[in-house]
């Protein structure tokens, strides 16, 4: 009787758990092939070439860098003084609402609202950006 | 025992919270549905949930409803009890080149992928289940560029496929068959140019009467918010060049090209839309359901801006036409799913089923609508 109700309990647990994980605050991985859709939108102003500036600034060696830090590149003054350093977290941050993390920002983006479709296109950034 | 006992309810409140994020899914979707405006007498509701559901077609004599995508799946579904929900609803494959074109003909499905078209002949015992094997090769070679190389088909009066082909970039020359319409027999031969110098159509349809091709062109990014407009253009001759990359809507020459002159007898659209709206299918309306002043008007999805400083778009058009097939003005029809600048979806396509309710595709809240009218 008693062996039972663990493996109930347990079981509801693991069920529940299961399907509470979902999106990138879990560490689930985001999908690629939906972000490389997704980029195609950021492909209008952003190269993922290094030295390639378009309306905006390379995005080659992005994660781990300083926001505001390609040279040559005429950053808005929020976004020079940022003191962000880009990696999942923040871009996830940023790319929900860039204008709201970074007022004044030159990046005519209205923003990822959805959390799942962030995941996705910084999966696809960070698979593109590995080359 | 009481150890085991709290570790039980523990569990049981914790699936509980799961299947009230279902539940609070499928609440969203009904605050969603509350919250699109319709003339009076209009209803819409979910006639199918599935991811990200772009172009579609209704397949003869079954009503099969096949839905392209652009990210490789397609889908049919099936309302066979017709209580206006679709009851079954099954991936025919996952593994296409971004097979956003979807047309069908004498018991044909025809698919566009990226770079060409295929097509799979439905069997006579129609089986939901089976996955579209053989794709028979139609027409090879259409340019491979990712960028808008979402394609848009559909079959003519003349009973060619028609379909779309959009620039590779923003604002650029074109090569080969970059920026056009071509249609072809359903052979895939005889391949010629209806439509030059397009952007990007996602959506076009032919005039119930006088059978002319009217298409949707999104114009170009880069210049503001409120210029280039985007189009709807009609076709009165093939061949015929729509002013692209020289000018977007009637008159707004395109950022490089101010001081090249655009080919003779260019055409100007018959429609401008507001700047980054996202004009894509556009469908004539002649079903039996809707009344009468309905007859021979268009709806025209807006599937919304996505970097304009504040959202426009998000909403159904109809397109007034006169009796002898000329547009004659623009309205809303269906609005809510922006609200502020926040938007729970985003409409892609519009097709027709039989009893005349219209259905509407959405690739963002993930459902195809059906707007129905009276009953």
């Amino acid at each position: 009787m008693a062996r039972r109700r663990v493996w109930l309990g347990f079981g509801l647990l693991a069920a529940a758990l299961g399907s509470l994980q979902s999106g990138p605050a879990a560490g689930a991985e985001g999908d690629a092939f939906n972000g490389r859709l997704l980029f195609a939108q950021c492909r209008l102003c952003h190269s993922l070439k290094a030295g390639e500036t378009k309306v905006g600034p390379s995005l080659h060696g992005l994660f781990g860098r300083r926001a505001g830090a390609v040279d040559g590149f005429d950053y808005s003054p929020g976004m020079k003084d940022a003191g962000i350093v880009w990696d999942e977290a923040s871009l996830d941050a940023f790319l929900k609402r860039p204008k709201a993390v970074i007022p004044g920002t030159k990046m005519v983006y209205g923003g990822l609202g959805r959390a799942e479709d962030r995941a996705d296109l910084i999966a696809y950034m960070k698979q593109a950006l590995k080359k | 025992m009481k150890h085991l006992l709290r570790l039980a309810v523990g569990g049981i409140a914790l699936s509980a919270l799961a299947l009230a994020g279902q539940a609070a899914a499928a609440d969203d979707m009904d605050a969603l549905l509350k919250r699109i405006k319709l003339p009076p007498g209009f209803k819409i509701n979910v006639f199918a949930k599935l991811p990200k559901p772009r172009s579609m077609v209704v397949g003869k004599p079954l009503n099969t409803v096949f839905v392209g995508s652009r990210h490789g799946t397609v889908h049919s579904l099936r309302d066979t009890n017709r209580d206006g929900v679709a009851d079954e609803i099954s991936l025919r494959g996952d593994d296409m080149n971004v097979p956003n074109g979807i047309a069908f003909q004498d018991g044909m499905l025809y698919v566009a992928e990226t770079e060409r078209v295929f097509m799979w002949g439905v069997p006579a015992e129609f089986d939901t289940a089976l996955p579209l094997q053989p794709r028979v090769p139609v027409f090879e070679g259409m340019p491979a560029e990712f960028l808008h190389g979402w394609r848009y088909a559909g079959f003519g009066p003349d009973r060619k496929l028609y379909v779309s082909i959009g620039a590779p970039c923003n604002i650029c020359d074109l090569k080969s068959m970059e920026g056009s319409i071509i249609r072809m027999d359903a052979n895939g031969q005889n391949m010629e140019v209806v439509a030059r110098g397009v952007r990007n159509s996602v959506g076009f349809d032919f005039h119930p009467k006088t059978g002319e091709l009217f298409f949707t062109d999104n114009g170009a990014d880069l210049m503001g918010d409120d210029i280039p407009p985007d189009e709807l253009n009609r076709v009165t001759e093939t061949g015929q060049h729509f002013g692209y990359p020289y000018l977007g809507g009637k008159s707004v020459k395109l950022t490089g090209w101010e001081d090249k002159t655009p080919p003779k007898g260019h055409q100007a659209p018959v429609i401008e839309f507001q700047a980054h709206s996202a004009n894509l299918g556009i469908h004539f309306y002649t079903g039996r359901m809707f009344p009468a002043e309905y007859q021979g008007d268009a709806f025209v999805a807006q599937h919304g801006s996505w970097n304009r400083t504040s959202p426009v778009g998000y909403r159904i058009m109809r397109i007034r036409f006169d009796d002898k097939g000329l547009p004659t003005g623009k309205e809303v029809f269906a609005d809510g799913w922006l609200q502020g600048d926040d938007a729970s979806g985003r409409p892609v396509d519009i097709k027709s089923l039989p009893d005349g309710s219209l259905l509407v595709s959405d690739d963002y809240a993930n459902v195809i609508y059906r707007i129905s009218y009276g009953g």
